[in-house]
């Protein structure tokens, strides 16, 4: 299993260090990286399962001595601490650049934006649009599939931010907490504890899923 | 004691399906898998390696069920590179070696510079004859009892065909180490199979060692005015030109000595072999 993280910290470690360098740029111009976090947390399975699937690295994988289940579930737990980590960064990143003793209006933003319902609400919608598409990266096999199915999440993902977020010519530019939690709270009156726990549940079913997929030879053969 | 036995294996597919399929291969020795492309070669390797299950029968490697112990003592090499094309061998050791328990770096850096492999340019840099290799370093490195090789010849010059024989011959200096080389180009196994199972249309038309083939089986050449339909029956398969006929034979050799200089008898070569049967 240590050998299959380190495997996909090899495939991701530069667009990781990537994300984390615009998170850092994004952070001292002041504007909330949540927002970029969702597209960028959104492109680890993709990374992932885009070069697997063209290459068809599985049929290597599947002759070294791991076992097919370990090869799924190291790979959820993967993108789930991945996921973590940026989430972390982007909120630890934001955090520092915000807290200019100077400027009063980027102490408030900072504190305001990322507070912990934002890190429960954003990690909770990843979580969901994980737990949808990788399934269908393992049950489909073709590279093209991949590309089309992160496409279409990261598509909706943007749709989301767009109408949960106020918009830049807004007074509060970008401000991503208020009318999201709002628009959610409206929407399913739970709250974001409770929203990450069905995140959560959602991405233990989609592991479930994935296994079964592969037990019964749809993919990984 | 055999390495691999494979008991009524059959599997049903969309297209295509493995029928009863019993064959073994035997410990210490190579046995080459040939059969025409599509005769399910490929699919017979995946259910022995537990990729597909089947849905009959019972497959035995080293006496047991494939499992992840099983796969420590398995080098596996298949047609084609099947890694990541943007990881260079270096990174693909630090991935793999680590899996084995008996990883032999000596052994590593010994093929990496036998193969002249970079071990920093990225993989999808490599030729067909590099990717080949290289995947022969990887499948070697853990010294594998059992070598199974999926069509490793297919697609590759003259020059590496006779290289990765002759590196076959030397791994087979261990007698315990046992190969499996799948293949559609026979000539590579008349030079070093000792055993050949032959699939056709998802069946096994026959399991034999190479010394019952050069018994058994002979190219018989003659006149076409010699070929009566009696004759033709006693003919595995049969070919036909304007020169005169040449067939398979595999029954008693001196029912042609009557015919005397009239026909040329030949041991049968293995692509003889497979074209008359496949003709038949």
């Amino acid at each position: 299993m240590k050998q299959l993280l380190y495997r996909d910290f090899l495939l991701t470690r530069r667009q990781i260090a990537g994300t984390c360098l615009i998170f850092f740029i994004v952070s001292l111009g002041h504007y909330p990286v949540l927002i970029y976090y969702f597209i960028f947390a959104l492109q680890l399975p993709h990374i992932m399962f885009a070069d697997e699937n063209k290459n068809k690295v599985h049929y290597y994988l599947l002759s070294l001595p791991i076992g097919k289940m370990c090869l799924i579930v190291t790979r959820y737990l993967y993108i789930l601490i991945a996921s973590v980590c940026l989430l972390l960064f982007a909120w630890g990143i934001a955090a520092i650049t915000s807290l200019k003793p100077d400027d009063i209006f980027y102490m408030v933003y900072g504190s305001t934006i990322y507070g912990w319902q934002d890190i429960c609400l954003a990690f909770s919608v990843v979580l969901a649009a994980f737990a949808i598409s990788i399934p269908f990266m393992y049950g489909f096999r073709g590279a093209i599939i991949v590309h089309v199915i992160s496409g279409v999440m990261g598509l909706l993902t943007i749709g989301f931010i767009f109408v949960s977020t106020n918009l830049p010519d807004t007074e509060e530019n970008w401000k991503f907490n208020d009318k999201v939690m709002t628009w959610f709270r409206e929407l399913f009156p739970l709250s974001p504890v409770v929203i990450l726990l069905i995140g959560l549940s959602m991405y233990v079913i989609s592991i479930v899923i994935s296994v079964q997929l592969v037990r019964k030879n749809k993919s990984l053969d | 004691m055999n390495t691999v036995e494979m008991k009524q294996v059959s599997k049903k597919m969309d297209d295509f399906s493995i029928n009863k399929l019993s064959f073994t291969v035997p410990k210490g020795y190579i046995t080459g898998f040939i059969g025409p492309n599509g005769s399910g070669k490929t699919s017979t390797i995946r259910m022995m390696m537990d990729v597909w299950k089947a849905d009959q029968g019972e497959i035995k490697v080293f006496g047991q069920d494939m499992d992840t112990k099983a796969k420590q003592r398995i080098g596996f090499v298949y047609d084609d590179l099947y890694m990541y094309e943007n990881f260079t061998i270096d990174k693909m050791r630090s991935f793999i070696a680590p899996l084995y328990d008996t990883w032999d770096p000596t052994l590593f850096w010994k093929y990496q510079s036998k193969f002249g492999l970079p071990t920093t340019k990225k993989l999808k840099k490599f030729s067909k004859g590099m990717k080949m290799k290289c995947s022969l370093l990887f499948a070697l490195s853990h010294n594998p009892e059992f070598i199974i090789m999926d069509e490793p010849t297919a697609g590759l010059d003259p020059v590496f065909r006779r290289e990765l024989i002759d590196l076959l011959q030397e791994l087979m200096t261990d007698e315990n180490r046992t190969i499996f080389f799948s293949t559609h180009i026979t000539t590579d196994l008349d030079q070093i199979a000792d055993y050949i199972v032959f699939i056709k249309n998802g069946g096994i038309v026959f399991q034999k060692s190479m010394e019952e083939i050069k018994e058994t089986f002979h190219i018989v050449k003659g006149k076409n005015e010699d070929l009566d339909p009696d004759i033709q029956k006693m003919f595995e398969g049969i070919r036909q030109t304007d020169q005169g006929f040449s067939g398979l034979f595999t029954g008693n050799l001196s029912l042609f000595d009557g015919f005397e200089d009239r026909v040329l008898i030949e041991k049968a070569t293995l692509e003889d072999i497979m074209y008359f049967m496949l003709k038949r």
